[in-house]
Order: C-alpha cells, then structure tokens, then sequence
C-alpha cells in the first residue's frame, strides 16, 4: 500500500504488550470517517491474535528480541503486518478446528487465533520459516463484515 | 484484569474476594452480593473486568482451577464488564466449561458485551458457551445439566 499513513511499533516480546499493540492499532484505523466500529473491532481482535501468537513464538524460542508491528492505513483500507522472531511453524500442521457442534469443539482451547484472524478480516498472509513468522492482515474498515 | 468470586453455598452462606494480580486480595461491596443470595444458591458467580486476553488468561484459569477443586460444577462468569476478549479468553472459557460438565455441571456467561458475543458467534462457540442477559437465566441453563450429562461429561439434548 503506497501514498498512506504509516505506523511502526517495536514491542517486548510480552504479554502485557499485546493490548498497547490493539489499542494504538484500533485507534488508527478509526481515523477516517468512514470506518465502521464493527470493522475496527474486528481488526482489533484479528491483531491481538497476531501479536499474541508473536508473543508465545518467541516464548519457545528463547529469544528477547522484539516484535514489529506495522500498520499501513489509506482510507478505509488498512494493511497491518506482524512480524516475530520465533521458529516458525509447519501450517499443516496447525491443527483443524472441529464443527461447533461436535463434542470434541469443547477439548480445543487452544488454535483458535488463526481461524479466527481469517474470518475476522479480508485477507490473512502467514510467511513463516526458521527465522521467524509475517502475517499480514488486510482490511477495508468501511465494509459490511462477512461473518 | 480484576478478578471478583462471589460464592453462594447450600447453607446461604455468602463470601467474596476480589484481586488485581499478584497476591492482591480484598473484599469487595458485601451489598451487591447479598442481592444475588436468592438466586444462585448452588451457584458460584465469577465477576471478570477488564481485558480477557493472554495477559489475564493465567490468572482466570487458576481462579477457575481453584473453584472446580473447591467441588462447584455450575458456575457463572459474569463478563459485563470484560471490554475485549480474544481466542486466549474464549480458550479459558471452554476449559472451564468442559471441566464444569466433566464434573457434571455447567457454566453460562452473563451479560457478554456485544462485542464479546459477536466474536463467540463468529468463533461457533455460541453453543458450547452459552450466553445470558440475568442470573435467573443462568439457572434456567445451569439446572439442567445433572440430568443430561453422559459419562463422558457431553451434555446430551
């Protein structure tokens, strides 16, 4: 995305950060008029998943760097990229979510950030590898949602 | 995020604590408890506020922990004042409710924002965590479930 606004954050690979990433994050993609609340919302939880999962990568990897999060508005559209330094994960081996009506829903505590970022907003990429893990998540904050 | 746990037991016997992290622990407004006393006997109530996300998840997982070992299988989390939850809080919540029906019971959510119900809809959760808008409808789903529970702890309808 080219020509807009731009926000970089360099954050601790902590917990307690993952809400300061949302809150600024939300607060940009509410600049223009336009956006709807539902919209913003929905990007709020798609990158507090994406930070999150940042935050836990670089748990098991030891590591103390930093996460960088990059947020690219132009209008209503919104680019947000999550970048870590964790090892990376194989995403077939994600494991699959059951139905909501299956019995077997309610063992499945854990998992849930991925599908959940891919209804949440537009577009979800996820680059992963040994030197860490880009997701990009794409939003048009004026839209009707589709869930 | 404050944790607050409200207990009503057999005998009408009511207490409550509440922390912010740490070892923190006070007692809260003993009126707004008494008020509740009718309703929920044979109920525990969990009073959540602030973000439910990875940060919190820690904490209300042990305070869930502690009340199943305290022998409660039907409880009640009260998120109306929870502002965000995410996958991490949804995680906890279906821990707490398979372990609830594991242990013959159920758990109902009280008052989630309309944010917070959104995201279990979207999610598929809305079945498996239920939603109410009072107590006396928290018990109209917590009752139930001595009855209808397999011995795998699956709620059967």
């Amino acid at each position: 995305m080219s020509h807009g606004d731009e926000v970089i954050l360099r954050v601790p690979a902590k917990s307690d950060y993952v809400a300061l990433v949302r809150v600024v994050l939300a607060a940009a993609a509410s600049i223009d008029p336009d956006s709807r609340s539902d919209r913003v919302e929905d990007l709020r939880v798609a990158v507090s998943e994406a930070v999150t999962n940042a935050v836990e990568a670089h748990k098991a990897a030891g590591t103390d760097s930093h996460i960088e999060v990059h947020c690219f508005t132009k209008g209503n559209d919104v680019e947000v990229t999550v970048r870590d330094r964790g090892p990376g994960f194989d995403p077939d081996s994600v494991p699959v979510v059951p139905d909501a009506e299956s019995p077997e829903r309610m063992f499945f505590e854990n998992g849930l950030g991925i599908p959940l970022m891919k209804r949440l907003v537009d577009k979800t990429d996820i680059e992963t590898g040994d030197g860490g893990t880009l997701v990009r998540l794409v939003i048009d904050t004026s839209s009707s949602p589709s869930n | 995020m404050r944790l607050s746990h409200l207990t009503v037991t057999k005998d009408g016997h009511v207490s409550s604590t509440s922390s912010r992290g740490g070892s923190e622990n006070r007692y809260i407004d003993m009126m707004r408890i008494a008020q509740h006393t009718d309703v929920l006997d044979d109920h525990v109530v969990i009073v959540l506020s602030g973000d439910l996300d990875l940060s919190a998840v820690a904490r209300v997982r042990s305070v869930f922990h502690e009340v199943l070992r305290d022998g409660w299988n039907r409880v009640v989390v009260d998120l109306s004042e929870v502002g965000f939850i995410d996958s991490a809080g949804l995680g906890v919540l279906i821990g707490l409710q398979r372990r609830c029906r594991e242990n013959a019971g159920v758990c109902a959510l009280l008052n989630p924002s309309t944010d917070a119900s959104r995201l279990i809809s979207t999610s598929g959760l809305a079945a498996l965590l239920p939603s109410v808008d009072s107590l006396e409808g928290a018990i109209t789903i917590t009752q139930p479930a001595l009855s209808n529970v397999d011995a795998d702890g699956v709620v059967v309808r």
